[in-house]
Order: structure tokens, then sequence, then C-alpha cells
């Protein structure tokens, strides 16, 4: 059956259960003040309480983020135990989750309310092309460890999920504007209005731009500059039918680092259009989702140009429905088209259809004690229109059809055996795709020719994870511990980040290709609290061990696949704030252990490793309430350190912003 | 849990968990909303349980966009009264009474009594603490024809 043939006969369906329908799908403010607790439906596609979420899902709350005094989410995100930022520029942070972390990250699937926004390009999120407005972030869902039975492909080593507030069922509107050290100027806006009381639009609009770190010319862009706008509308057309309808585009310029081991100048857009059909039926929570996501890449360096445009249309249709009183199950079919074309690279167009069905059952065996299974099978056909691509002196075409079926699971046991106390038994398989630069670029000159591989095989993960979740009244606190074991058995590696090789004719060959596996032992300890004046506090620490199958002499070279050498082995977070009236205090760190990264110095041809030593960051925010709608703050970013080695890139500086946000 | 409060008294925690939930039945309540608290006489400690919800409401509670009100009434007046969007049940509550009440209104049950929801004679069974637990007796549901949004169902313990 075709996908549109398909989406039809889903809508029908739809509309037919609208008879039989009666009330909203998911309410996140709603359920959350019922309950006391965040909610979530981003760990098994049903809405649950966080706390009884068969996953290691830690949920960052608006008011997290407000306290954070953040500008962007990857600040939001490096004091949450278990995640790596590193900073290689004002406007360019790479983000892992549980160690394996890269230049690049494609092993962390980055959502916005669902809709992928990691860019299966490159396998890379652009943070600050994510059209949201921090101040319109309702809650940051992070999944720790693999969740491809829900996503598919690239849940990995994790999932972060940015949920946002609803356009009908709340009312946000608020306003910021920053200014700082190294002439940083940003802002974001965000308004909602309901024409009627079954209609709710939403705009909101971010823009920023800073000078970069570092002397002029050590970086290839002196100010990245970056701006988003994006509009929503949730109608409700029907007491039993919701229908969302967002749209938004955005653009950045900025230095950007790669797996290359240098910055590239480059310029993203990002355009996207979402279209998303849902109803609480007498059959179920029944949805329809379509999305088409259009990046264009461009690689500015003087010398090598380059430029693509990657084309993803993503269609979803699902059930969720309850049976009896203790099962749950969730049914799911998803067809993807995913294309990157270039006149440039690539030879013309290379792409997949992907056609994948899902399955979740949940079933309460007891009040105490939930069982969640969780499986799903994608299928693959990777084609190319275009030119073939030849190898000098080989008389074999790189190009040819590949078709991949891969299988994933996700298991999950919770139990609370007391009232304070619960335990979660994970297990997962999940799949990890190569990038579509990974298949398919090619680029030929006199020096070098640079080939991906169609051949390339996705890595299959293994985890198995125990968690422990206990509240401690006396402290006023809840301990979250976690140990999980992760096996994957063979590495992508990028046509950039694979090494280097000669050639008969003497050129250099820069080919993507499977290394060998990788094995990782790791958990996170997190205690968190906060006592009824205002005072609260998160303490953390991560482990990840992490080696890698293949030898370090052949990995030397090997940006894109040596996680053990990328990876600190230990993390320490600290968030710490009150309130005393008006005034907040709010205090973040952290102290990470040495890890290596990678550079290619100037006129060498192969990678060098270059040692980050262990640092310390201190962020700081002060803020005064001045109405109850105004607030001004000062924040100041890594006060503890003048400049900071934290990456093989331009080191990052101390800097401080005033803000005035407006909330009504 | 509050030492001060016995567990079988309503707390006013409970009563915000109540007052929020009534946003997940068919066509919800708005604004202000009465609930009848629901007593036996002839059975010890029902009208004093009663008497303790009801002065938590005293002045009204405002719960998100409703403002919530109570009227004490004895079990065997209740088909005479009407008016309520939610019954509210104390200790010896007659199963039938209420079943035929919320029947003829098409208005849920919402008790701390855990019993009375297995039993069938009460919809909803509420506790604040330590956490917040929700129990649904959606057979009893169907049978008086009040439904919750499907979300809610999954998020609470059905019989």
């Amino acid at each position: 059956m075709r996908p549109a043939q398909c989406g039809a006969i889903w809508l029908g369906l739809l509309l037919v259960c609208m008879s039989q329908a009666h009330a909203q799908t998911m309410e996140y403010g709603s359920l959350e003040q019922l309950f006391g607790e965040p909610v979530t439906m981003s760990a098994t596609g049903e809405p649950q309480r966080a706390s009884d979420a068969p996953a290691n899902l830690t949920i960052i709350t608006a008011d997290e983020i407000t306290k954070s005094g953040a500008e962007t989410i990857p600040d939001v995100l490096r004091f949450v135990a278990g995640i790596d930022v590193r900073s290689y520029g004002v406007a360019d942070s790479a983000v892992g989750i549980r160690g394996g972390t890269t230049a690049l990250n494609p092993r962390v699937l980055v959502l916005l309310d669902g809709r992928q926004v990691l860019q299966d390009d490159y396998g890379l999120t652009v943070w600050q092309l994510i059209p949201v407005a921090l101040q319109d972030i309702r809650q940051i869902e992070i999944i720790k460890g693999p969740n491809s039975a829900l996503y598919g492909f690239d849940a990995v080593s994790g999932v972060i999920n940015i949920i946002t507030y609803d356009s009908l069922d709340d009312h946000v509107n608020a306003a910021r504007v920053d200014a700082g050290s190294l002439n940083a100027l940003g802002g974001e806006a965000v308004t909602s209005v309901k024409p009627t009381n079954a209609v709710g639009v939403r705009l909101s609009a971010t823009g920023s731009r800073s000078d970069e770190y570092g002397t002029g010319g050590q970086t290839p862009v002196d100010q990245p500059r970056s701006g988003n706008l994006a509009v929503d509308l949730h109608a409700k057309l029907a007491p039993r039918l919701d229908l969302l309808l967002a749209a938004s585009i955005g653009s950045i310029v900025s230095a950007y680092y790669t797996d290359l081991g240098y910055s590239i100048k480059a310029a993203f857009q990002a355009n996207s259009l979402r279209g998303r059909l849902s109803s609480d039926s007498g059959i179920g929570l029944l949805y329809l989702d379509l999305y088409r996501n259009e990046n264009r890449t461009a690689a500015l360096t003087q010398g090598y140009e380059d430029s693509w445009r990657q084309d993803v249309t993503v269609l979803q249709v699902g059930d969720t429905l309850k049976l009896g009183g203790s099962q749950i199950v969730r049914v799911g079919l998803e067809y993807r088209n995913n294309t990157v074309s270039s006149g440039r690279s690539f030879d013309g167009r290379s792409g997949y259809d992907t056609f994948a069905a899902s399955l979740v059952w949940s079933r309460q065996i007891t009040p105490r004690l939930s069982l969640t299974q969780a499986v799903r099978v994608d299928h693959l056909d990777l084609s190319h229109q275009g030119a073939q691509f030849f190898i000098p002196g080989q008389d074999v075409g790189l190009f040819h059809d590949t078709e991949i079926t891969a299988p994933s699971f996700n298991s999950g046991i919770v139990y609370k055996p007391t009232d304070r106390d619960t335990l979660r038994l994970l297990a997962a398989r999940a799949v990890q795709l190569p990038s579509l630069l990974d298949f398919g670029y090619v680029r030929t000159a006199t020096e070098f020719v640079i080939e991906g591989n169609p051949g390339l095989q996705p890595a299959n993960v293994l985890n198995a994870e125990v968690d422990w979740d206990r509240s401690v009244p006396s402290l006023e606190s809840s301990l979250r511990t976690a140990a999980f074991i992760a096996y994957s058995d063979r590495t992508i590696g990028s046509p950039f980040g694979s090494g280097v090789a000669v050639l008969p004719t003497g050129a250099l060959l820069l080919a993507a290709r499977n290394f060998g596996g990788s094995r990782e032992i790791g958990g996170e300890f997190t205690l968190t609290g906060q006592d009824p004046k205002g005072l609260y506090w998160t303490a953390g620490y991560a482990l990840a061990l992490i080696h890698d199958e293949t030898s370090g002499q052949v990995l030397a070279d090997a940006s894109s696949a040596a996680y053990e050498n990328q990876t600190p082995t230990h993390s320490v977070t600290l968030s710490l704030g009150d309130s005393w009236g008006r005034f907040d205090v709010d205090l973040q760190a952290r102290w990470q252990s040495q890890f290596l990264d990678y550079r290619l110095p100037p006129g060498a041809v192969s990678l060098q490793l270059v040692p980050v030593p262990n640092y310390v960051i201190v962020d700081l925010r002060l803020a005064y309430r001045l109405t109850h709608s105004l607030t001004l703050a000062v924040v100041g970013d890594q006060l503890d350190q003048a400049n900071q080695i934290e990456t093989a890139g331009v080191h990052t500086e101390r800097r401080g912003f005033a803000s005035a946000s407006l909330r009504f | 849990m509050d030492p001060a409060v016995p567990d079988d008294r309503l707390t006013s925690q409970d009563l915000q968990i109540a007052g929020r939930l009534l946003h997940f039945i068919e066509q919800p309540p708005t604004g202000a909303v009465t609930l009848a608290i629901v007593y036996a006489r002839d059975v010890p400690g029902s009208e004093s349980e009663a008497r303790d919800v009801a002065s938590l409401l005293a002045d009204g509670v405002a719960v998100g966009d409703l403002v919530l009100h109570a009227v004490l009434v004895e079990q065997h007046d209740l088909p005479l009264l009407g008016g309520y969007a939610a019954l509210i049940t104390t200790q010896g509550v007659s199963a039938n009474v209420v079943r035929d009440a919320m029947q003829r209104r098409r208005v849920p049950c919402l008790t701390i009594h855990l019993s009375q929801v297995r039993d069938g004679g009460c919809l909803v069974g509420i506790r604040s603490l330590p956490t917040v637990s929700i129990h649904l007796n959606s057979s009893a549901a169907d049978a008086v024809g009040i439904r919750f949004a499907t979300a809610f169902r999954m998020m609470v313990q059905e019989q």
C-alpha cells in the first residue's frame, strides 16, 4: 500500500471515530496539576506520570530552565548528570548522552514536540536552529539509553524531546532581551492568542548574535548569528478531534566544528511544516502526524565550498488504547522519505524510504508492578539517482541500491516495593543508521577523494540497565541511581572522520567505513531536593567507562568512531539556589575528567589527538523580580576561569549577561 | 502524611485532586461547582466526616478554573437534591443510593474510601499522600454512563 493511501485510510478512520470520541487527548498542564508531577509520552508513546515511565527519564521543567540562566538549550543540558556538552563556539555545541560523544553526535535523537530536529544529512543537531523560545518550553524530556523501539533509527544513546506549551490550552506571552560580553545581543518573544475558544495560535521568534571566542581570525566566523520564526495553530475541530498545524523557518551562520578536526564556516537553513490530527476516540488515542523538514547546508570554507539540501518527509499513524483495566497497547506505522541532493557532492541525489511498524504493550500486573514490551521493525530502501562515482583507478562504481531491515526492542519492568522506592529493570536493542553523508557523499579533487559507502552497516546497540529511585523525606530529597552496560557491535565512521588512506595515484582517500564494536559500563547518581522555603539542590555524578574494540592506532585519526578517547570518564554536576523575597540566586557547577578531542593541524593530512584536561565551570545567576511580570537578571558563565579548554577548538571565555524577561 | 489528619478524613489536598479530575469527564463542569457531601446518619462517624469536608469547602475552594462549594446531604434525601456536579461519599453510605443518584444526574462519585470504589458504589477513589493515587472503577462508570478521557484512564489504576 502506498503511504498516501495508508494516510487517507487512517484519516477516514479518525473522522469516523469522531462520533464515538469524547474528550481531549494529552493535556500536559492539567495532568501535571492533577498528579503533582510532570507527565510524559516520550518513554512509550502512552500518557504516563514521569515516575511510572519504564525508562531512565529526566525532566527539566520550565522553572529549572529559567533558574539555569541559560541562553541556549545546551547550556541547560550541561548540568544534567550523564550529559556531555562540548562548546566549540558561542553558537556551536555538541551534546552527547552517556559518553560516545563526538563533535557531531548522531547517536542522540533530538525532537521538538515529537518532530525530529536531528539532521539526518550529517547526523547532527544545530541547536540554535531549533525554532523554539526558551520561555515557550514546558519541559525538556531526556531519556538516557536506547529507545529505538519507539523512535526508530538514531535513538541509540538517548532521546531529548523538547515539549512546548500548548497554543490552545496554555496562555503564554513572554519576551526576553539580553546583552553581554563578546558583543552578545539576543532576544526572544512568544505570544499566543485565542480567536475563539476552540482555536489557539502561537507565534514565536528568536534571534541572537555574538562575537566568537578567541581573537579575530581564530575561527572562520567572527560573529555567529541566528534567527528563527515559528507559528502554530491548535484547533479543536470538534470536542473529540484536535488539529495541530505548525510551520517554522530559521537560519544560522556560524563556525561549526566537524569530524574534519577544524571549524568550517557553515550556513544552515531549516524550514518545517507539520500537520497532526489526534482524536480521543472510542477505540483509543488515534493520531496522524505528517511533517516535512527541509534543511539547507552550505560549507563556506575558502577552497572547499560545498552545499546540499536535505528533505525528510515523515508520516506517522497510530493508536493507543487501554484494554481492560490493566493493559495498554500502542500500534504505530511510519513512513519516511529522506533524501539529500547536491550538484557539488553526492553526484545527484541519495536517499531512502523507510517503512516501520511498532507495537508497545504494557501491563499493570499489580498496583506496584508493571511490565512494558516494545518492538519495532524498520525496513529501509537506499538508492541513488545521478551519475555513478568511480574512485580513480578503479572500475567498480560506488553507488548501489541497498536494503536494510532492522528490528529493535525496549523492555522495562517497574517495581515499587514501597511508597518511597521505585526499581526499574530495562533492556533494549537499538539501531543506529549511517547518515546520508555516510552513505553517499562523494567528492574528488586532485589531492583527495572523499566517498561515502552505501554498503555501510547500521550499528546495533544492546543495553541493560538497573535504576533505583528513592525518596528521602528526612533530607527532603529524592535519590536516583542508575547502572548500565551497553555494547555496540560496529561503530559507524563518517567519510571525514574515519582516517586517511593513500591511493595508488597518490591522492588521499577519505572513506566511510564500519569499525569494531564498543563496550560501555556506566551509571549516574543524582540527589535532588527542595525545602519548603525555596532552597533547592541537585547533585549528580556520572561514570562512563568505554572500551573501543578497534585498536587505538586505527582510531588515532578516526574522530567519528573513537568513543573511548572522547568520553570523560567522570563528571560531577551541582545546581543550587534559593530565593529571598524578590531575589533569586542560582548557581550551577560542573567538573569533568579529561578526554581527548581531535584536531587537524594546519598543513597536516591526519588528525591529531588533543588532550582536554579536567576542568570546572561555574555559572551564577542573580535575579530580581521587579514586578509579577518583569524579571531582571545578571548571569555569569564560567566565572571560575577567564579561558577554558573545553575542546580541541577555540577556548571558551568567561562571559556575563544582563537580561530582562517579561511574562504576562 | 500529616499526623494531625486521620487517614480516613478527606484533606484539602484530596479536594484539589477531586476538583482537577472533574476536568477529565465528558462535558466537564466550569465555574462555580457544588459538591454533594453524602453521609449516612445511622453510621457512626459518617456525618462528622461529612461536616469536616463541608468545613474545608465553607468559603469555596478554587481549583483551576473551578470554585468548589459544598452541600451536606443525608443519603436518603439525595433523590430530592439537584444542582450538584459530583458526589463525595463518606463512610457507610449505601452503594445503591449513590449509584441511583449518579445514573439519574450523570455525575461522578468521588471518595477516599477505596472499598466503595472496589464495590462499585463510587467511581473514583483519591489519595494525595504519600503520592497522588487515583482509582477508577470503569465498569461502574460505564454502567452509569460517565466517561473519562482516555489519557486520564491510562494514568490511573482501573478496575
